[in-house]
């Protein structure tokens, strides 16, 4: 036997191992789904496309060049285009998380530490926007709030008052502001009641042992322990708010007003490709360096909450006289946030004439009519006799159900290898890499992701126009949540239980199989739930990749009501809500089952 | 009956050197304790015998054929090196029935379903676990989820039994129950047994050898009596005993005959010292004689504090600077803050050398074998 | 073990990292025919292999046979004319996509490039992407069935066939203005107008671009018109080059509304028992609505320098289309006949004007071509296409933007 053998022998047992080859080929995948498609990116950025012979001449394609960034940052359309978007888009990420913190935290608060009636229930109501579309509120707001700048008449609000609804109001910052606020609220919500039920009450009673008052105890102990959740949760809402596509879109453009993900849709809509691009790397760093900044600032201060989970006592401060005031503030919130705002949707679908309130217009004209009448909607069908519709509506399902398994088997797949490679580079490198999508806002995923798949690239073909591109997208952008929740439920599982196996002579794939995913399967469809929800409501993501006969729901809601047929698109956010509601429903209960077995 | 060998194996976790060059026969049918505290690496020796970690270096053979071998690139994986490992969270799997959990490596063996029916009840009705067969881990007791765990590992039949502190999360009294069953099972299977604690009553009572480590390095392999009566190393002395071995630092006074050992506090006479000038003398408390009154030879001491214990009584004195522990088992009545009078057996006594650590005699003066 | 494995990761990723940079941006470039480009054409019978004179029992036995065609268009009356045709050919199914002329070529860009093969037929205008980008790299083939030839003027279907024209003019509320309430394009950069004029933003309007390209042409006419409209002569900003440019940045100045579509702008013209309504830039078609009784507007032709302007709506082949012959079916179907026919028929309304001389039939209400004519410019493609950029940056300087 020669000298090399031994080490051949071991080198090929190292890649062997199943963690290490399943590291190896996770890694070379995520590279492949998140790396390199960043890089082509930038190097798009910097190199002539066809396009470009509107704004340049004698310029070799593929060539390199500075030409857009200097176009873009230093030309006479920089303000325009990159200067006043990243100022709107800071300005109205900011306020729309400042305000989803004013109403989260007092929340968390409420329903968490206090002896408010009906907590449990209240709470789901509360996350409900979540599970909402984003733009939800938009479009109702665009309903009640509309005035004559946009189509005619005024919204519900005019017709009720009389009064013209100001533009400020309408349009622009402000119901922007608003409308994200009320969405991203349940996500502070989530994040910080989470902090708040893991701060043991022996703590705060230590303080009042010592002669604090209730005030100071919130003020200097509460607050104090849960502050690093607050801070994060204001980054992680921020960073998220930055490529929020719908809500800036459907708001802004009446008065003009663009973010850097509207204008980016703009510029790849035009052709303008490289500025896109561009802007799509500028989404990316804003958000990496708010992260980034995240992590510096609280990073070591997040082990303050001490999640043990035993010897946890929750002392309920008691509202007294407050209770009932409270409850009804409460629901009056839900009230106004989720439920007028769908019946708006709903009310509004079932108008006949645009923007005629009485009672007389109504009518399921949109909803079933065969069509035919030019004079509603160029005569086309109803939502439930429409063929656009019912193949969006099988598009979004299929995505959303698709994504949210493959999603949910490689967040086990990750956990896995991240757990058991734990210490180790590789799986550090799994770890951070699998984060990397969320440093990238949704739309400058699409955008990156077209400049990724729209040429073939090596033995792999152009993916443009594709189903599996759309699910690629969502699979990618979605790893970050999975890969968590894979390496929490992984974490669950001792290391012993599969050793066991080990001695015991079972395969990977047998460890795999009977073992570790009946002992993850919880995880696994907790973490299909929370895909499969935000799959299904996604616009900012796939705007940039949906094709005609790809359509997805919430692409054909932007299309219905960028050509004006508000109704149709109305009505295809409540089926679309429904879709949803019914999906989770069904979800939870295939999970229940199988967990119980 | 199986035979296992370690030779120089090492192996670290990043920087930290688990198992130092460690090199170890275990003989067939013999039940080997490896004792120390936690994070010595005795659990890595075990789980490197088991296969689920590899040694950086260094071989392990099991019958004289090498399962592991980093030098000839061998690793035998674990379900093919005939050996039965019990975790110490006995690692049941949740999602199985008792039944299910038992018969998980047979099934994997691809044994007959009859064959499997019958080695499972055989293991069951082994461990009194007879009419569990049906039930899962979590509806069961710390005790029966142990036995679970042993029938599991019996099942197979393997030669070699691996235990990982296997008695750690059960109470006081069913680990005393328990231990006389694993003794029992020991004689019965005739197995090679290598069990894990950091218990020293379950390494002193259960083994026929018992190996102390200490930061990945074998500190003493030998019988239980000769670990106790005469610790190899001041650490084997420190961790062994409860209460622990008075160690004292003591200056050499003398040669020969005429020797003394000079504490500080008091002084004694020491026949044949070794030619060291200072050494550390360990004295066990049960070897001091405590007397309330004054006597022959014997040295004034001041109670410092008297714990009674039941059976017996842990009595800590201090004359000057200088404390000790005495375990007395007459029964008696001793208030604190008052003057005793002990009386010492040289002869007890082991002498390390404050240098190396190591044991310099033994009490008769002569050194160690 | 790790560390070993890390220098392979490395190694790895180096190599992806070079396809994947290597492998970028194809040359789309007047490229050269490939070989299945070469193979298509032949079997579709289409550029250089196109017949004299078309078969089409052939053309139709094929089109049952692929079964299936699909319409890229930025008329949302295509579901219409959709309808029709597969009431006309039973057996071939129709999906007729209604995306805005932007979005239409965008796709048909990224579908060519990526060789995705699912459109089959184009359907929309902004001529000068058509005709300087996506006909000369050979993202469409033009198709004219041979019967139609002598009835079109050549430069009505070639490089690619024209289905209508269509005109961009101003509308205005006729319940509450019983006369064009505007006489001069200027009369729009003035104060009683702010905020008042609805148009889609031309950095989603491919037409609207175009339109403003075609202003710039006729720049001088601007200059006179302002005279007319002002009673002074004009004086240009610096930034300014010419009186349409001056236009521009007036006009932007003065708060238009940047509308979704032209149907939202319709809307907020249009709509009944308003007491000031906006005006609004869009298609004469749209006129449509007026006649349903829907809205009520007029269109404000005779205002100074021009009353209207035309713009070409093509119809091609989308390179390598998986279902040719259906395309040309269809392709046929839309052209209609010299009555209108059923497949124009969602397009013969006033506004919209058919390319094909010796019609027998006009529809009612509509100004007769020979009439707007006089009053009307038409979109230059080649111009366009070489000042659009231009156009485009200084529109989105001069954009008051918030």
């Amino acid at each position: 036997m020669s000298a090399l053998h031994p080490h051949l022998r071991r080198l090929w047992r190292a890649i062997t191992t199943p963690r290490i080859l399943l590291s190896l080929v996770l890694c070379a995948l995520l590279i492949y789904l998140v790396g390199v498609p960043l890089l082509r990116i930038a190097w798009a950025t910097i190199t002539w496309h066809p396009e470009d012979a509107r704004v340049a001449r004698g310029f070799e394609e593929g060539a390199l060049t500075m030409f857009h960034w200097k176009r873009t940052f230093l030309g006479t359309v920089s303000n325009e285009l990159v200067y006043r978007p990243f100022l709107n888009t800071v300005v109205t990420s900011a306020g729309a998380t400042l305000l989803a913190l004013l109403i989260g935290c007092p929340l968390a608060w409420l329903l968490t530490r206090t002896d408010l009636p009906g907590r449990r229930l209240l709470g789901g109501l509360i996350t409900i926007p979540f599970i909402l579309p984003s733009w939800t509120i938009a479009l109702a707001w665009l309903v009640f709030f509309r005035n004559s700048r946009l189509g005619g008449a005024g919204g519900l609000f005019e017709y009720l008052t009389g009064v013209a609804t100001p533009n400020w109001l309408a349009y622009g910052p402000v119901p922007i502001v608003i409308a994200m606020g009320l969405h991203y609220y349940a996500f502070t919500f989530i994040l910080v009641s989470g902090a708040l039920a893991s701060v043991d009450s022996h703590l705060e009673e230590s303080g009042e042992i010592l002669g604090a008052n209730r005030w100071k105890i919130l003020k200097k102990i509460t607050l104090p322990l849960v502050l690093p959740a607050i801070l994060s949760a204001f980054i992680l809402t921020f960073s998220r708010s930055l490529g929020t596509f719908g809500t800036p879109i459907f708001l802004g453009r009446p008065v003009g007003y663009y973010t850097l993900a509207t204008t980016l849709y703009n510029n790849l809509r035009m052709g303008f490709k490289a500025s896109a691009y561009i802007l799509a790397v500028v989404l990316v760093v804003l958000s990496a360096l708010t992260i980034y900044g995240n992590q510096r600032l609280i990073g070591t201060r997040k082990s303050f909450v001490t999640i043990s989970g035993r010897g946890l006592r929750v002392r309920l401060t008691p509202l007294r006289g407050w209770r009932y005031p409270l409850l009804i503030l409460v629901l009056a919130f839900v009230l106004v946030c989720v439920v007028v705002p769908l019946l708006l949707l709903v009310w509004q679908s079932l108008m006949l004439e645009e923007t005629n309130y009485s009672l007389g217009n109504l009518s399921l004209h949109y909803w079933i009519s065969e069509g035919g009448n030019r004079r509603y909607a160029e005569g086309e069908a109803g939502l439930l006799r429409s063929w656009l519709v019912l193949g969006a509506a099988k598009n979004s399902i299929a995505l959303s159900v698709i994504t949210a398994g493959l999603v949910g088997l490689l967040g086990l797949l990750l956990g896995y290898a991240i757990v058991k490679g734990r210490g180790t580079r590789l799986s550090r490198a799994l770890e951070q890499i699998s984060f990397l999508p969320y440093l990238v806002p949704s739309i400058a995923f699409g955008a990156v992701y077209i400049a990724m798949f729209a040429s073939p690239l090596g033995p792999i073909p152009a993916l443009y126009g594709t189903f599996a591109l759309l699910v690629l997208v969502c699979v990618a952008k979605n790893l970050p949540f999975s890969s968590r929740t894979g390496v929490s439920s992984m974490l669950q599982v001792g290391q012993e239980l599969e050793e066991a196996a080990v001695v015991a002579g079972a395969s990977w794939t047998a460890r795999f199989r009977r073992i570790i995913v009946p002992l993850t399967l919880s995880g696994f469809v907790a973490g299909f739930l929370l895909t499969f929800i935000s799959t299904i409501r996604d616009l900012s993501l796939i705007i940039l990749l949906v094709t005609p006969s790809t359509r997805v729901l919430p692409s054909l809601i932007f299309r219905y009501n960028e050509q004006g047929f508000t109704q149709f698109a109305n009505g295809i956010v409540i089926i679309l809500v429904a879709l949803s509601l019914a999906g989770q429903w069904l979800i939870r209960k295939i999970g229940k089952k199988e967990a119980t077995q | 009956m199986r035979r296992i060998e370690l030779r120089n194996v090492s192996k670290r976790f990043g920087k930290v050197v688990a198992v130092n060059d460690l090199s170890l026969v275990i003989e067939p049918g013999s039940f080997l304790t490896v004792l120390g505290p936690s994070g010595c690496g005795k659990t890595t020796v075990l789980r490197m015998v088991a296969g689920l970690e590899d040694p950086d270096c260094g071989e392990i053979l099991i019958d004289g054929r090498p399962i592991f071998s980093h030098q000839q690139g061998i690793h035998v994986p674990p379900s093919r090196r005939g050996l039965g490992l019990v975790f110490q969270s006995y690692a049941l799997w949740p999602h199985m029935t008792v039944f299910e959990n038992v018969a998980f490596g047979l099934e994997l063996a691809h044994l007959p379903a009859q064959e499997i029916s019958r080695r499972v009840a055989q293991a069951l009705s082994d461990l009194q676990l007879a009419g569990m067969e049906g039930r899962y881990p979590q509806e069961m007791s710390g005790g029966q989820q142990q036995r679970v765990a042993l029938a599991r590992m019996l099942a197979p039949r393997p030669g070699i039994f691996l235990l990982d502190e296997p008695l750690s999360n059960l109470d006081a009294r069913l680990r005393m129950d328990m231990r006389s069953e694993l003794k029992r099972l020991h004689r019965d299977t005739g197995a090679t047994v290598v069990y894990v604690t950091h218990d020293q009553i379950e390494a002193l009572t259960l083994s026929t050898h018992v190996a102390v480590m200490k930061e990945g390095v074998l500190e003493q392999l030998a019988p239980p009596d000769v670990v106790y009566r005469r610790p190899a190393t001041v650490f084997v002395a420190d961790f062994i005993g409860t209460p622990k071995m008075n160690l004292l630092p003591a200056a050499v006074r003398g040669q020969g005959e005429a020797a003394v050992l000079d504490f500080g506090a008091f002084t004694l006479c020491y026949p044949g010292p070794p030619a060291l000038e200072r050494v550390i003398v360990g004295i066990r408390p049960e070897s001091i004689m405590l007397y309330l009154e004054p006597q022959q030879g014997a040295v004034e001491f001041e109670t410092y504090s008297v714990l009674p214990a039941g059976a017996e009584l842990i009595v800590n004195v201090r004359r000057g600077d200088l404390m000790l522990t005495i375990r007395e088992t007459r029964p008696m009545t001793i208030e604190m803050d008052r003057k005793i009078w002990l009386s010492f057996v040289p002869a007890t006594f082991n002498l390390y050398d404050p240098v190396t650590s190591r044991l310099l005699t033994d009490g008769s003066g002569g050194p160690v074998p | 073990m790790i560390r070993q494995a890390f220098p392979l990761m490395c190694a790895l990723t180096i190599g992806v990292l070079t396809v994947a940079l290597a492998g970028t941006t194809p040359s789309l470039g007047a490229p050269a025919l490939s070989e299945t480009q070469q193979k298509w054409l032949l079997e579709a019978q289409l550029g250089p292999h196109s017949p004299a004179t078309h078969d089409w029992a052939a053309i139709e036995a094929a089109a049952r046979k692929e079964g299936k065609v699909v319409v890229y268009s930025s008329s949302s009356r295509t579901p219409a004319a959709a309808k029709s045709f597969e009431a006309a050919y039973p057996g071939i199914k129709v999906e007729a996509f209604d995306m805005g002329t932007v979005e239409v070529i965008s796709k048909v860009k990224e579908e060519v490039r990526a060789r995705v093969r699912t459109g089959d037929v184009f359907f929309a205008g902004d001529p000068p992407t058509v005709i300087y980008e996506m006909v000369p790299r050979r993202m469409l083939w033009n198709f004219v069935p041979s019967e139609l030839v002598g009835l079109i003027p050549k430069e009505l279907r070639e490089p690619l066939l024209v289905q209508r024209l269509g005109t961009r003019v101003i509308i205005y509320n006729s319940e509450v203005y019983k006369t064009p309430p505007i006489t001069s394009w200027w009369d729009l950069t003035k104060p009683q107008w702010k905020g008042k004029v609805q148009i889609k933003d031309i950095f989603e309007s491919g037409e609207n671009l175009s339109l403003m390209a075609t202003f710039v042409k006729h720049a001088d006419h601007f200059a006179s018109s302002y005279k007319e409209a002002f009673g002074k002569e004009i004086v240009l900003d610096k930034d300014c080059p010419n009186a349409a440019f001056q236009w521009i940045k007036n006009f932007l100045k003065n708060d238009p509304v940047f509308a979704g579509s032209d149907g939202d702008a319709t809307s907020a013209v249009g709509r009944r028992g308003q007491k000031d309504p906006p005006l609004a830039t869009v298609d004469y078609a749209k006129y449509r609505d007026v006649m349903t009784g829907r809205f009520v507007f007029e269109v404000a032709l005779d205002v100074k320098p021009v009353g209207a302007v035309f713009y070409q709506t093509y119809l091609g082949v989308i390179d390598q289309a998986p279902h040719p012959n259906a395309a040309k079916l269809m392709i046929r179907w839309l052209m209609g006949d010299s009555r209108g026919g059923k497949g124009y028929e969602p397009w013969f309304v006033p506004g919209d004007y058919p390319v094909r001389t010796g019609m027998l039939e006009f529809p009612r209400g509509a100004v007769p071509m020979a009439v707007l004519k006089t009053k009307a410019w038409t979109i230059d493609p080649m111009y366009a296409y070489e000042h659009g950029a231009r156009i485009l940056d200084f529109w989105v300087a001069n954009q008051r933007r918030r």
